[in-house]
């Protein structure tokens, strides 16, 4: 009501003092922080373009191996190829048809074996294997990390390292086996919106009816209903999210259904409690005293006074189910490894960044961070606009 | 004018509280005729509210109304079920509420009320006539018809009330049971609202129960009045008869604390001690701890309704010792000191 009152006034000052004036005024509309709305709804345009944009702007296929691979700190010897030409090539494929310098019998030369249709040129030393690649005898050098880069620094100007995993190529550097991490952060949003979407579109549709007939009815269907969801509400969280999704196995749709079984008590409690409120308002017994049947009550009246809280609860499930979204995937329960899921990514770099990767597990965490804070502050803002009374108070 | 509409009989209603049973309504018989205004009159928590929303049986758990008949054209009211009383609810005895503030659907506009209410009583009409008819309703109350349009917050107090008499016109029911329709609304509103509900009376024929503690507006509007205290009633009798002679002592104490401006006595009479509690009632008559004129009888038996005149009724051993010194009693104000 109070909100309607606001509007009102909103569009007076907008027909007489006009667009500018608002702005000046605008800091005092709905309460003080309707900024951190649209905050929240800039992120949130940013995430849902990157995702309805993801095959435009995704600059590599997000599931194929476009650069290095890599193996975790500690385990074998890395290994980096160097050239003097131009051309950036970084997999180990663009070495086909090519002749490879490799010192005998090094981690390289054998790794280079299992490729077939490259040339190797073996040299006792690699020394002399980058003296063939000064010279223009081979076309590149396979080497150990640490020997190949002692060489590069000794000539900066004719030898560089290429298939850097961190660089031009790929600003957000690509994972252990070579994936573009950018183009698995677009094509991952798809994901992650989807089940959270989904997920509080489940709880929301289970848990909204089954507040309003409960709080409405009341006695013993009351009891038994909010037994059952209290106990649901007592479980924490990911671990029922967990159980869940163990039973369902993987997928965007059983990923979602897992996640909502945790949210259908939130959208339950906030339903019932508001519809007992409502019910017992004065307008609802004049409603009765003019003869409404129980439907109509239900429809008129109880309903559009519960729709503004369960927005808010609808915004925030969102942010909330992302996170679980994230931490199920993070514990491998969420889709096939090889489709882009950030917390899946994120489980998957965290082995690397003692290695010094640190972008593999920065880029998927700083998204999930954003979009969570993207639907929170949106969800924030909505609450101090649909519910005024919250920010005076 | 004789013909009862209503006809209430030994009716009882009460509340289970955690302090006990609370006998909100004990035993009251009263009838309403066609076409008069009954004024309803009592203190705060006599239960006077309790009897209008019991004649719609609107009283919800933990009251319960526990005995008595309620007949309304010839049919009992309590012997009805659910779906029967939703066919009376609106249609055929219609309520005013004490709150026009609350009473709309603040998510509705004016307009979708009338629609509403019309349509689940007259299935056949179609939105539009049923727009049409609540702009010739508002038009008589006094509201211009664009104001349908608006939600109930655009509104003041009194036009939100005058909405709601709207509401309670538009289905032309028989009774209208208005439970103290002027209490929230500043003075001058009040008056303009009983002023119309002055109009509306003579122009519609209204048979209505007017509940209110204020005995201004019941000398106003209403043709009898019926004096509640503590759950029963006290006193019944055409409104100039009660003005001129109240009888039962209650109604004498009511009628000297209303402040008047003439007087030249600057101090207000003023009733001692406060209403009985209703889970454990005093004995006898309910009266009786409060009153001037207790008598030993009076805390030992409750004394029955009796007409002491022609069509006034009261409940007091007062007028009980003895039909033969009923002539000697002294015409005036009665014995209050």
């Amino acid at each position: 009501m109070i909100a309607r009152e606001r509007a009102t006034t909103l569009r007076d000052v907008l027909r007489q003092d006009g667009l500018a004036s608002w702005f000046a005024k605008g800091a005092k509309w709905y309460g003080t922080e309707w900024y951190i709305t649209l905050v929240g709804v800039l992120i949130l345009i940013v995430v849902i373009g990157f995702t309805l944009l993801a095959n435009r702007l995704a600059p590599y296929d997000p599931e194929k191996f476009v650069g290095q691979t890599f193996s975790k700190p500690g385990s074998g010897v890395q290994v980096i190829v160097v050239r003097n030409d131009s051309t950036d090539v970084d997999n180990p494929e663009s070495l086909v048809g090519k002749t490879v310098g490799v010192e005998v019998n090094s981690t390289a030369a054998s790794q280079l074996k299992a490729i077939e249709g490259v040339t190797l040129k073996k040299q006792p030393r690699v020394k002399k294997a980058f003296k063939d690649l000064l010279e223009g005898q081979v076309d590149a050098v396979v080497a150990d990390a640490s020997v190949g880069q002692q060489s590069v620094d000794e000539h900066p100007d004719e030898l560089k390292i290429t298939g850097q995993p961190f660089g031009k190529r790929f600003i957000m550097g690509t994972d252990n086996l070579g994936r573009d991490v950018f183009s698995r952060i677009l094509h991952g949003a798809d994901i992650v919106l989807k089940v959270a979407l989904l997920s509080a579109i489940f709880s929301a549709l289970v848990g909204v009816p089954l507040g309003l007939l409960s709080g409405f009815i009341g006695g013993r269907l009351d009891k038994a209903v909010s037994l059952v969801m209290d106990s649901v509400y007592s479980f924490p969280g990911l671990i029922l999210a967990i159980a869940m999704a163990a039973m369902l196995g993987p997928g965007v749709l059983n990923m979602a259904v897992a996640i909502s079984v945790v949210y259908v008590p939130t959208y339950f409690r906030v339903a019932r409690g508001q519809t007992l409120s409502v019910k017992e308002e004065l307008y609802v017994e004049a409603a009765r005293s003019l003869g409404a049947r129980a439907a109509t009550i239900l429809r008129l009246y109880v309903f559009p006074n519960v729709i503004p809280s369960i927005v808010v609860v609808f915004s925030m499930n969102i942010a909330d189910a992302i996170l679980t979204e994230a931490g199920l995937s993070f514990l491998g329960l969420g889709i096939d490894p090889s489709k882009p899921d950030w917390g899946y990514d994120l489980s998957k770099g965290k082995a690397f960044l003692p290695g010094g990767y640190w972008w593999i597990i920065t880029f998927p965490g700083m998204m999930i961070a954003l979009v969570t804070l993207g639907f929170a502050l949106f969800g924030e803002g909505l609450n101090e606009i649909l519910n005024p009374r919250l920010a005076e108070s | 004018m004789t013909e009862a509409l209503l006809q209430i009989k030994d009716l009882e209603v009460r509340y289970a509280t955690r302090a006990g049973l609370v006998r909100a309504v004990d035993g009251v018989d009263l009838e309403v005729r066609r076409g008069e205004t009954l004024g309803l009159v009592g203190e705060s928590g006599c239960g006077k509210s309790t009897l209008g929303f019991s004649i719609l049986r609107l009283i919800r758990p933990p009251g319960e109304i526990v005995g008595g008949q309620i007949f309304f054209g010839g049919e009992d009211l309590l012997q009805k079920t659910e779906q029967e009383m939703i066919h009376v609810r609106g249609k055929r005895i219609a309520m005013i509420f004490q709150d026009p503030m609350t009473c709309l659907n603040p998510l509705q506009r004016i307009d979708d009320h009338f629609i509403e209410t019309v349509r689940t009583h007259e299935k056949g009409v179609s939105a539009r006539e049923a727009r049409q008819r609540a702009a010739d309703l508002m038009n008589k109350l006094g509201i211009i018809a664009g104001r349908l349009m608006d939600y109930p917050h655009q509104l003041s107090g009194g036009m939100r009330q005058r909405v709601m008499i709207g509401l309670a016109l538009a289905l032309n029911s028989d009774l209208i049971i208005a439970d103290e329709p002027t209490t929230s609304l500043d003075v001058i509103v009040e008056a303009q609202i009983l002023e119309l509900m002055k109009g509306l009376k003579r122009d519609f024929s209204l048979t209505m129960i007017l509940i209110t503690h204020n005995m201004g507006i019941v000398a106003e509007l209403a043709d009898r009045i019926a004096v509640m205290y503590a759950g029963k009633l006290v006193e019944v009798a055409e409104a100039v008869d009660l003005y001129d002679e109240p009888l039962h002592p209650y109604t004498q104490g009511l009628l000297k604390s209303i402040p008047n401006i003439s007087l030249e006595e600057q101090k207000l009479e003023t009733m001692p001690g406060s209403p009985p509690d209703l889970i454990e009632p005093p004995t006898g008559c309910r009266f009786h701890p409060r009153c001037p004129y207790a008598m030993e009888k009076c805390s030992a038996i409750e004394p029955p309704m009796r007409e002491v005149e022609n069509g006034h009724r009261a409940a007091c051993w007062l007028y009980l010792r003895s039909q033969k010194r009923e002539n000697e009693r002294q015409p005036g104000r009665g014995p209050w000191p």
